[in-house]
């Protein structure tokens, strides 16, 4: 990835990754009234549309700010891309309702599509990561919420009333159940496969 | 065994390894296969937390955004929409007399709050405060909570009394004196009040020019607005509150 050259609506990216309410408008006045009218067309409506936009804006920023995502393709391409799939895919999941698609033929490169898997396996992680932190104990949970927020292990141990190196050592526990639920699901090996 | 394998896991990705483990390690790293997706996975799953916690609130001052601009967006396009689909149907709206009655009555409440801008100043055009905020991140503190939640919801006389508590346990703390003489102006206790304020304007401590403006407020609601007006004086120009006391005192004048 890092040999690519990043596009120059990477400023789209940065924008979102630093909450700038500018750019945020502009991704909604030039690209989303595009998705609006597909999903539209496709047996959705505005209200809809509205969320897919959102959730697709949402998971973007994620990436943006966790994992630095370089913008190596068009916007305009790369968010439509995502929002389009992620429609079809809940209409899929909601297919005993009869669907209508009006596929138009939208030549879509490779560079954008390799985009748009990378975003959409890291949209999978995070969500089946949410959903593997909610399983793990209370204990685990507030431990790991405290290490992450204060990041100096001493001032953690004494929040929580316990020794430095028991502090330590529960960490590397916790995460290590954490390891241990991802590679025992089937949609974690489902996901390390794309 | 895997206990062990997490608690390095834990070390190396710390940093916390010397020279000579470390490299064991990675030799291990690079022969054992099923330890090595076991170490990838604690990667992500750390880096992911890390990114869960430190960006929390940024986070959801990112959606709280997005949805407000989403929202405007999507509520213009609704009435763009509504207006294509009714082009034929010209609707002519005519006002009945009892709508003619609602605009002048309308128009009146909106002259009289411009006409009350210009009259003299009270303390009530004043006293809006911004939340306060003294929980650090994690610190779970009840006793500053409730001080906290107690002004924001400007229950002045619980606040008075937890800013209270505080101020003895640490009487160090100068915000949580502004916060707790503030509240005590509030509730009408003058006197205790302006004391505070007045020895916290003469320590150069970061609420100095604070306590000044509230100085003033206090003597406004006292309504000894020469005095007001000769500590709103003292507020350079440089100060966060020196055009608020500026207005003030033009209007004082």
């Amino acid at each position: 990835m890092s040999e690519k050259k990043v596009h120059e609506d990477q400023k789209y990216i940065d924008g979102l990754a630093k909450n700038n309410s500018f750019i945020i408008q502009a991704i909604y006045d030039k690209f989303v009234p595009k998705v609006v009218n597909y999903i539209r067309q496709n047996s959705g409506d505005h209200d809809r549309a509205q969320d897919v936009v959102q959730d697709v804006i949402v998971t973007i920023y994620h990436q943006a700010t966790e994992k630095d995502l370089q913008l190596t393709c068009p916007f305009d391409a790369y968010f439509f891309l995502l929002c389009k799939r992620r429609w079809l895919n809940e209409l899929k999941k909601s297919s005993n309702k009869e669907v209508t698609i009006n596929e138009e033929i939208v030549s879509t490169d490779e560079p954008v599509q390799e985009m748009v898997l990378d975003t959409e396996v890291f949209d999978e992680k995070q969500t089946l990561f949410d959903e593997l932190f909610k399983k793990l104990g209370k204990a685990c949970q507030e431990l790991l919420a405290k290490t992450f927020e204060i990041k100096s292990m001493e001032e953690v141990a004494a929040a929580l009333g316990i020794s430095y190196a028991y502090a330590r050592k529960k960490k590397s526990l916790c995460i290590g159940q954490l390891t241990k639920m991802a590679q025992e699901s089937p949609q974690y090996l489902h996901i390390k496969s794309l | 065994m895997e206990e062990q394998n997490y608690i390095a896991f834990e070390e190396y990705l710390s940093e916390e390894m010397s020279t000579e483990e470390r490299l064991t390690f990675e030799a291990q790293l690079s022969t054992d296969e099923s330890l090595r997706k076991s170490f990838e996975t604690y990667k992500e799953f750390s880096s992911y937390l890390e990114h869960k916690f430190e960006h929390e609130e940024a986070t959801l001052a990112f959606k709280e955004n997005l949805k407000q601009i989403s929202e405007k967006h999507f509520s213009k396009e609704s009435v763009t929409e509504t207006e294509t689909t009714s082009e034929e149907k010209t609707i002519v709206r005519s006002f009945k007399p009892w709508q003619y009655a609602i605009a002048a009555s309308v128009m009146l409440l909106i002259g009289m709050t411009l006409f009350n801008q210009f009259s003299t100043p009270t303390f009530g055009d004043y006293n809006q405060y911004d939340a306060v905020s003294l929980t650090m991140r994690g610190e779970g503190d009840e006793l500053i909570n409730n001080a906290e939640n107690a002004f924001n919801e400007r229950n002045f006389k619980d606040a008075s009394v937890y800013f209270e508590s505080l101020t003895l346990k640490d009487s160090t703390n100068t915000e949580y004196q502004l916060y707790y003489a503030i509240s005590l102006l509030e509730t009408n206790f003058f006197e205790k009040a302006d004391a505070i304020f007045e020895t916290l304007s003469e320590e150069n401590s970061a609420f100095k020019y604070q306590a000044v403006w509230h100085h003033a407020l206090s003597k406004l609601k006292q309504e000894k607005n020469m005095e007001s007006m000769e500590l709103l004086k003292q507020i350079p120009e440089d100060a966060e509150m020196y055009k608020k006391a500026q207005k003030l005192l033009k209007k004082l004048k």
